[in-house]
């Protein structure tokens, strides 16, 4: 009989445990699929109307991308800076591919990311990103001053940041393309005054 | 004098839970050596030329103790794991120090970056005295099936609980990053 009871409260503590486990990592894969929705806490952030630093790279997906500086074809550049290991990051793929088929009149979609190789390319077929710049570098992060993913920032034609902000859905996009018009027209305000 | 004595279940329930610590750990860190590599060097306490053998080596070391703290020699080996896990504590100490508070702390290669918290230094130091305890001199008895059945339950639930204290260290970082 004590036997039995030994047995009994051993099973009964490793099933205390285990469960105990599992609650603390499910509160760990809370925090990792809300962690980009924070307020953002930048300590030098990048600012609206400064020149957007230069990069040329070799791209993922083939051939040489540029990020920064004049674009000849007259239109913005967003650079999307996320990670493969962000989930909120990979969720917004296909309705950024989407909006970048939409808009593609006046923008150009670029993805920066840094890490293994391996995995972006994986991440590539799989979300079938091959028709866009894809960058592998993490001094383009570093002088965009991004601190937190996943992050856009749009460059005006001319090479100066026309908005940036973190991006966790589809507003958020939005809200950027509209801080672009607003820049652009205040731009051209600024241009006029000056003239 | 009185020296104090453990008696053998709790050293073996250490001892196998030292084992696969380590054993995990071990393997981890090869199997994500060059993650691995960049923690190391995100630590700035060991010169660039060492970290790319540094980062074999470590695994190895802790391979090789979780072993012998089975096989080979329970008190040397648990005395170079206390070593081994102080050395650990102090770097993240260290690091903690020169305030560079957004170092990977490397418990979780394969998954998300995690920041070191004094309270990795904390569990470190906890393991260390563990280890340490495997130092004192076992009691004198036979053991029974149901010893190994503590032993076999005991180890498996303090493995479980480390787990379960590092996922809440863990937690307790990432929710500072939400906030």
């Amino acid at each position: 009989m004590l036997e039995i009871m030994i047995i009994l409260s051993w099973i009964t503590i490793l099933a205390i445990g285990l469960m105990l486990y599992a609650l603390s990592r499910q509160i760990g894969v809370l925090h990792e699929r809300i962690k980009p929705v924070g307020a953002l806490s930048m300590g030098k952030a990048l600012q609206v109307g400064e020149s957007a630093p230069f990069f040329r790279e070799t791209s993922l997906t083939g051939g040489m991308a540029s990020v920064g500086g004049i674009n000849a074809d007259g239109r913005a550049t967003l650079v999307f800076f996320m990670s493969s290991t962000c989930p909120v990051c990979k969720n917004l793929l296909p309705l950024l591919k989407k909006m970048g088929r939409q808009e593609s009149q006046w923008l150009r979609l670029v993805f920066s990311s840094d890490g293994h190789e391996v995995e972006h390319r994986e991440l590539i077929s799989e979300y079938e990103l091959h028709d866009y710049p894809y960058l592998l570098s993490t001094e383009i992060g570093l002088a965009y001053q991004i601190s937190k993913l996943p992050y856009g920032v749009l460059i005006a034609p001319q090479g100066y940041v026309a908005a940036h902000g973190l991006i966790n859905n589809r507003e958020h996009i939005e809200s950027l393309f509209e801080a672009y018009d607003a820049s652009t027209k205040e731009v051209v305000h600024v241009e006029q005054l000056a003239g | 004098m009185v020296t104090m004595m453990i008696d053998p279940v709790i050293a073996q329930i250490i001892a196998y839970g030292l084992f696969a610590l380590l054993l995990i750990s071990g393997i981890e860190k090869f199997k994500n050596q060059q993650a691995f590599s960049q923690v190391l060097r995100g630590y700035r306490l060991l010169p660039i030329g060492l970290i790319s053998s540094a980062s074999l080596v470590l695994p190895l070391i802790e391979i090789v103790l979780a072993l012998s703290v089975i096989w080979v020699h329970v008190k040397l080996a648990a005395l170079v794991i206390s070593a081994l896990l102080t050395v650990y504590a102090a770097a993240i100490l260290i690091n903690i120090h020169r305030g560079n508070l957004s170092l990977d702390c490397g418990c979780q290669l394969s998954k998300t970056r995690q920041t070191i918290t004094i309270a990795l230094v904390y569990r470190n130091i906890a393991l260390a005295s563990a280890a340490l305890i495997l130092f004192l001199p076992t009691t004198d008895r036979t053991l029974g099936v149901y010893d190994y059945v503590a032993v076999a339950f005991g180890s498996f639930a303090c493995i479980l609980f480390y787990m379960t204290l590092n996922e809440l260290i863990a937690n307790t970082t990432s929710f500072r990053e939400i906030l």
